[in-house]
């Protein structure tokens, strides 16, 4: 277990949730054939742009690949999809304008609402990623509208720019019947990278919905009756009552120093036997062992299967020295599934399979002493879920800590700590806590932008309990993140000197560095609204070139202001400034000469 | 000599001493029991408002009376009136936050400064408000990530520059992931870095010796067989070979240059023999015996406080984080070399004892902290200070080598009958091996002869003449017999001497007489009968045919825990018990008879020198079964029978410090049940 959260803690990226699904399909937007028919308020664009002062705004390019409402008096219609569905997870990407207000419904009936909910610090159930309240007419007053929930914290972005919203529904169920036994529910809504619901339970259909008696299926809608919104990348898929089976299991445990997974078929076994299921724990006291688990796997549907092989054991710290700690093989009927070759805790593999039953077998070793042999198997088809092969009584549980939250006051926060970046981590990192609710992280090493999120602070648990094992301090909000790189174009890495930073008469810190004998002073502050970073950078003693950006894709949009990263966040110069694009590597860079004179922009998420 | 109620109520007296009075002093002369450490050696505990996370990682005097304190959550507070004058309470006020776990503080020139942990940084207040509003990097050094990368200091130097020291990373076994790694760094106020040392491991504490020369205090652990302290020069090597990695890098001093961690002998034998190998490779200059003397020593504070903290003058104090005590030592130099005694002053502080610092008054303030080291103070955090009470206790001031013994001196004159009689001694000396391998035992130990003892006219020294002195040796001197002139027994009755050099000069006049000759050395027969003992069978019996009736695997948990709370096993059944140390620090599993884990905790500390070699686990018929001491991340398979009769039987790590916390239950079930 402990390796399983170490995976987690290196880089303050979790290991891929239980419900991140591999397989999911994409809906069709080169034309509306994925739809039932609707009204003229729907069509497929190219591109789309909201300007994010105006309300309702959203100017259409022609073209494929993105869905648009833009409602008028005449067409203001919701728009279904031409399935329907029972259990589901969904992901898209969707765009709000300024002020506007959208929808996703589950089987036509359950909304997760959409809304520009840009700054609002206590979102309600009528603000993004809310699920929507039901309505009763019949109910007095204030009392018709019941059963909202609010997200837990406000994940949206700015208007104008492209959101991500992952919604794991479970239908709800009907006894032969057609009586409801157990209401529907949102098992876990995720915008923008954070949780924003858990396991909703769903009395009935929400306000609005488009059909009022609940059953087992129904199809996807989209409102589009209250204001414009686009719609991209929609994924989803569906699943079938039928899950993915092992039985028959018998295992074999041989004891021994391996180094990699052997022959076993020459080894005699020191215990074996028949068991209810894949059982890691079977192995016991075991330290250093082989074991192979030999069944048969029912499998529901022809399809991809992806498998994944969890080795709880083996270290994920990248600088650990010694010999292999683990590995091993899954094998589904021919097909190797999984190759584990034990340089990481995780190894994932997906075979083609036909419906019916398949001999399967797991092999794997272990040669590290000390930490529990915990083995996961998941497994995911073409209509079920993922979920694990472990039998519910041989798994672990995790070690609870209450967390040790940071939360900034009256005045700003300022915290040093490490942060998990792609592969790396960066080891000298100061964030900074607004009492705003608009938060930054600095790579002072690098006098770079990491990262800027709105929300709650920081969770500094895995550095401060116990040893501090993680040194990790992580946002709790939804984190926009920048490219990290040097930001100077004449100092590359390592040329660039911290020198110190000066707090302000409101606390806040005034960054100072040198490079190449220029002085360069960096102050980053939210606007009046809490809802933007602002950023003034000065170089005194020379003239250098700050690369404002560096990313795959920059646009500079109609407002003047240039969109970062597929439309992730928006910078816009707020006063005198000469930026140019210019291509770098496979993408481009976003730069600005800095001297005496401030440059200024704004961050906008 | 103390104030009367009346005098308290009459005119205006310090309400901290009204408040020992009321806590501590019981007069010495009418107290039946010998004295304690608490006599002569008082603890102030400081309250700290409960929202305050103290743990504390560095501490500073500041010259207007204040305590500037840093805390691993990155706060450096400012206590007022810490010395709680007038009964009041001290005032906290934060100077500063959001540093990266600052484990070190120093003031200098209205600006404070600390080490975090990746750059050395200066604060000053210039806008008046009390709180720091520039924060400057002064140096700044990578870092890998990894949780074991701990930066110290700085340690002032007379001319403004800086000392600090970065200990090596954990990933199994201790590395320099990062460059200076294991260095010790000296850093100007514009931020020029020398590299001075390197070979250190974990070297939390370090400080001035009484001459100013520097002194670093270093943790048991890979290639450390102990710990101890040890006078750092430039172009030290220290002893743990990871640190060489940088040897090649610009500005390294002229002895360490291009020194490599394969040219570091690594056979097990001591220490002192690699020198032969590795010129730069330097000595300890006092060991703390392991388990006897702590087992991870942490700041060195020299007393300069000309009397106010008692008859210790120009002595070390050196501070133990994980068992909650400071030791004493008194220095001396021999053929130019630093040796000495270290000897125990004060236990029973509250936490971990991390850091140490001179009041204004001349009190000692102990910054403590616990942190997941689980230390035998339990407070997880705190600060306390020793106030001495003005008794003089009965001591072992110094110990001085001489060519054929040691000149003890005391702080009262002795008892000439007991401190002139041989029999009221006990030496021996051993070492530990120098090895890659985590720790050691005790090795090469002998038992030396007190062949006569020769007692000054004042009482206030000894000769001791002492037989087959080993230089670069660790000499145990037990002085159990010795009574003062009032009949009191020594507080202290034992110092561990490290011998780097024997003096020259005339021995000590032996018409005083001999005594018996010296007793064998025992190592060995000890170590057969610790093997042949049935309490620890690491191989099933061959009688078990079936197997064992019952497997049960136990682990351990961050915090000094086994991850098992409690197992049932049937009376009788054939157990098979697997303990895994995954933690990076040693661990035994000793199962013992209901209710006697304390007794048996206790008599495992008691074991002293053989502690290590014995497991420490004591001869008793309360110890059933037990594994040996293992070393972080080893294992060990035990087989028993289950006793046949039912109850609850304890499992307890015996390592000294660990029995409190890490400890759980074997039920032992009828056979019906």
């Amino acid at each position: 277990m402990a390796s399983i959260l170490a995976l987690f803690f290196w880089t303050g990226q979790a290991a891929p949730a239980a419900y991140a699904q591999e397989s999911l399909m994409d809906l069709p937007l080169h034309d509306m054939t994925a739809f039932r028919p609707t009204g003229d308020n729907w069509q497929i664009a190219g591109d789309v742009f909201a300007d994010f002062n105006r309300r309702h705004h959203l100017d259409v390019e022609t073209g494929t690949g993105v869905l648009v409402s833009l409602p008028s008096e005449d067409a203001r219609e919701n728009i279904f999809t031409t399935w329907e569905h029972g259990d589901l997870t969904l992901a898209l990407d969707f765009m709000m304008p300024s002020a506007s207000n959208s929808g996703i419904y589950l089987q036509g009936r359950y909304e997760v609402q959409l809304f520009d909910s840009w700054g609002m610090k206590d979102p309600t159930f009528a603000d993004v990623g809310g699920v929507y309240q039901r309505w009763d007419e019949t109910r007095r007053d204030s009392r018709k509208g019941f059963d909202g929930v609010p997200p837990r914290m406000n994940a949206g972005r700015a208007p104008g720019l492209w959101q991500h919203l992952e919604i794991d529904f479970r239908a709800p169920r009907f006894d032969r019947n057609g009586r409801k036994v157990e209401n529907a529910r949102f098992e876990r809504i995720e915008l923008n990278g954070v949780v924003i619901h858990e396991n909703v339970e769903l009395t009935g259909p929400t306000r609005a919905a488009g059909f009022d008696a609940e059953t087992p299926a129904g199809p996807l809608m989209i409102q589009g009756d209250h204001g414009p919104v686009a719609l991209r990348d929609i994924q989803y898929k569906r699943y079938g009552r039928q899950s993915v089976r092992l039985s028959d299991v018998t295992y074999r445990t041989f004891e021994g120093e391996f180094d990699s997974l052997p022959d076993l078929e020459p080894l005699v076994p020191v215990l074996q036997g028949a068991l209810d299921g894949f059982r890691h724990d079977v192995v016991g006291d075991l330290d250093r062992f082989a074991i192979v688990f030999e069944g048969e796997l029912a499998i529901p549907t022809t399809g991809p299967y992806f498998f994944d092989l969890g080795l709880g054991w083996i270290d994920d710290d990248p600088h650990f020295e010694g010999d292999p700690q683990g590995g091993g093989l899954v094998r589904v009927g021919d097909h190797d599934a999984v190759r584990h070759e034990g340089t990481s805790p995780s190894a994932e593999g997906t075979v083609h399979l036909q419906a019916g039953r398949h001999p399967f077998r797991v092999a794997y070793f272990k040669n590290q002493s000390g930490r529990a042999p915990v083995a996961l198997l998941t497994v995911e088809g073409p209509d079920t879920r993922r979920r694990l092969l472990n039998v519910d009584t041989s798994l672990p549980s995790p070690p609870l800590v209450g967390p040790i939250h940071l939360d900034y006051g009256t005045h700003p926060l300022l915290h040093r700590h490490m942060v998990g970046y792609d592969e790396d981590r960066r080891t000298h990192v100061m964030s900074v806590g607004d009492p705003g609710g608009v938060h930054y992280t600095v790579d002072l090493h690098r006098g770079a932008l990491l990262q800027v999120w709105r929300g709650p602070f920081l969770d500094a648990t895995p550095m401060w309990h116990s040893r501090g094992y993680h040194q990790l301090a992580l946002p709790r909000g939804s984190v926009a993140r920048m490219a990290g790189a040097p930001e100077l174009i004449e100092a590359p890495e390592g040329s660039v000197t911290f020198e110190r930073y000066v707090l302000d008469d409101a606390g806040r810190p005034v960054f100072q560095y040198a490079a190449q004998g220029v002085e360069i002073t960096d102050r980053i502050e939210p606007d009046a609204e809490n809802r933007i970073l602002r950023r003034t950078l000065r170089a005194d003693g020379g003239e250098l070139r700050h690369a404002v950006a560096r990313t795959a894709q920059i646009e500079r949009l109609p407002d003047g202001s240039y969109a970062i990263d597929d439309r992730s966040y928006l910078i816009r110069f707020d006063g005198p400034a000469a930026p140019v694009i210019q291509p770098l590597g496979e993408g481009y860079e976003l730069l600005v000469p800095l001297s005496d004179g401030p440059v200024t922009y704004s961050i906008i998420w | 000599m103390y104030f009367s109620i009346d005098s308290f109520f009459g005119r205006t007296v310090r309400g901290a001493v009204y408040l020992s009075l009321l806590l501590f002093c019981v007069p010495i002369a009418a107290a039946q029991d010998p004295p304690t450490e608490g006599d002569y050696y008082r603890i102030e505990t400081l309250p700290i408002p409960e929202d305050i996370v103290l743990e504390v990682g560095g501490m500073a005097q500041m010259p207007d009376g204040r305590l500037a304190v840093s805390s691993r959550r990155g706060d450096v507070w400012l206590i007022q009136n810490p010395t709680m004058e007038g009964g009041r309470p001290p005032y906290y006020h934060r100077f500063a936050r959001g540093l990266h776990e600052p484990l070190g503080l120093a003031y200098r020139d209205g600006a404070l400064y600390a080490a975090q942990r990746g750059e050395l940084t200066r604060m000053r207040d210039e806008d008046g408000d009390g709180r720091a509003d520039v924060y400057e990097s002064v140096y700044s050094w990578p870092l890998a990530g990894n949780y074991h990368e701990y930066s110290y200091g700085p340690l002032f130097r007379d001319d403004g520059s800086m000392l600090v020291t970065l200990n090596l990373a954990w990933i199994g076994h201790g590395a320099s992931l990062a460059k200076w790694r294991g260095w010790m760094l000296q850093i100007t106020q514009d931020g020029e870095m020398t590299p001075v040392a390197t070979g250190m491991r974990s070297p939390a504490g370090f400080g001035h010796g009484p001459d100013g020369s520097v002194f670093y205090a270093e943790n048991q652990g890979d290639w450390i067989g102990s710990g101890y302290i040890t006078h750092v020069e430039i172009g030290d090597f220290l002893g743990n070979p990871e640190g060489l990695r940088w040897t090649n890098e610009r500005d390294v001093p002229a002895r360490l240059s291009g020194l490599a961690y394969d040219d570091v002998p690594d056979n097990g034998e001591p220490l002192f023999e690699a020198i032969e190998e590795v010129p730069s490779l330097k000595r300890p200059t006092v060991w703390f015996p392991h388990t006897l003397l702590g087992i991870s020593t942490s700041d060195i504070l020299v007393d300069s406080t000309g009397g106010a903290f008692g008859p210790f003058e120009g002595q070390l104090l050196v501070g133990d984080q994980g068992h909650s005590r400071i030791n004493r030592v008194a220095l001396e130099k021999v053929n130019g070399v630093y040796q000495g005694v270290v000897i125990p002053f004060r236990e029973g502080f509250q936490s971990g004892v991390l850091r140490l610092t001179w009041g204004v008054d001349g009190s000692l303030f102990v910054g403590q902290t616990s942190r997941g080291w689980s230390s035998t103070g339990r407070d997880p955090y705190g600060i306390q200070r020793v106030v001495w009470t003005g008794e003089t206790p009965f001591e072992v001031a110094t110990v001085e080598a001489r060519p054929d013994g040691f000149e003890l001196g005391f702080t009262l004159p002795v008892d000439s009958a007991t401190a002139s009689d041989p029999s009221s001694y006990d030496v021996t000396s051993f070492i530990y091996k120098y090895h890659h391998s985590y720790g050691s035992p005790p090795i090469q130990q002998e038992n030396l002869n007190v062949r006569a003892v020769s007692v000054a006219e004042d009482g206030l020294s000894a000769r001791l003449a002492v037989e087959g002195l080993r230089k670069s040796f660790i000499h145990e001197i037990k002085m159990e017999g010795v009574r003062s002139r009032e009949d009191l027994p020594l507080l202290h009755d034992v110092g561990y001497y490290t011998l780097n050099e024997i003096p020259g000069g005339p021995p000590m006049d032996s018409a005083a007489g001999a005594a018996p000759s010296a007793r064998p050395t025992i190592e060995r027969e000890r170590r057969a009968e610790i093997e042949a003992r049935p309490k620890r069978l690491t191989e099933m019996p061959a009688s078990w045919t079936d197997g064992p009736d019952v497997t049960v695997t136990i682990g351990t948990e961050p915090g000094l825990r086994y991850d098992v709370g409690s197992f049932d096993v049937r009376a009788g059944s054939r157990v098979r018990l697997d303990f895994e140390n995954d933690d990076d620090m040693m661990h035994n599993l000793v199962v013992v008879m209901p209710r006697t884990a304390d007794a048996i905790a206790q008599e495992a500390i008691a074991l002293g020198l053989d502690g290590h070699e014995m497991n420490y686990v004591p001869e008793s018929d309360d110890v059933l079964f037990h594994t040996r001491l293992l070393e972080p991340n080893a294992s060990e398979p035990i087989y028993f029978v289950a006793p046949v009769e039912p109850g609850e039987y304890t499992f307890v790590c015996t390592f000294p410090g660990h029995a409190r916390t890490m400890r759980g239950i074997m039920r032992v079930v009828g056979a019906g049940d």
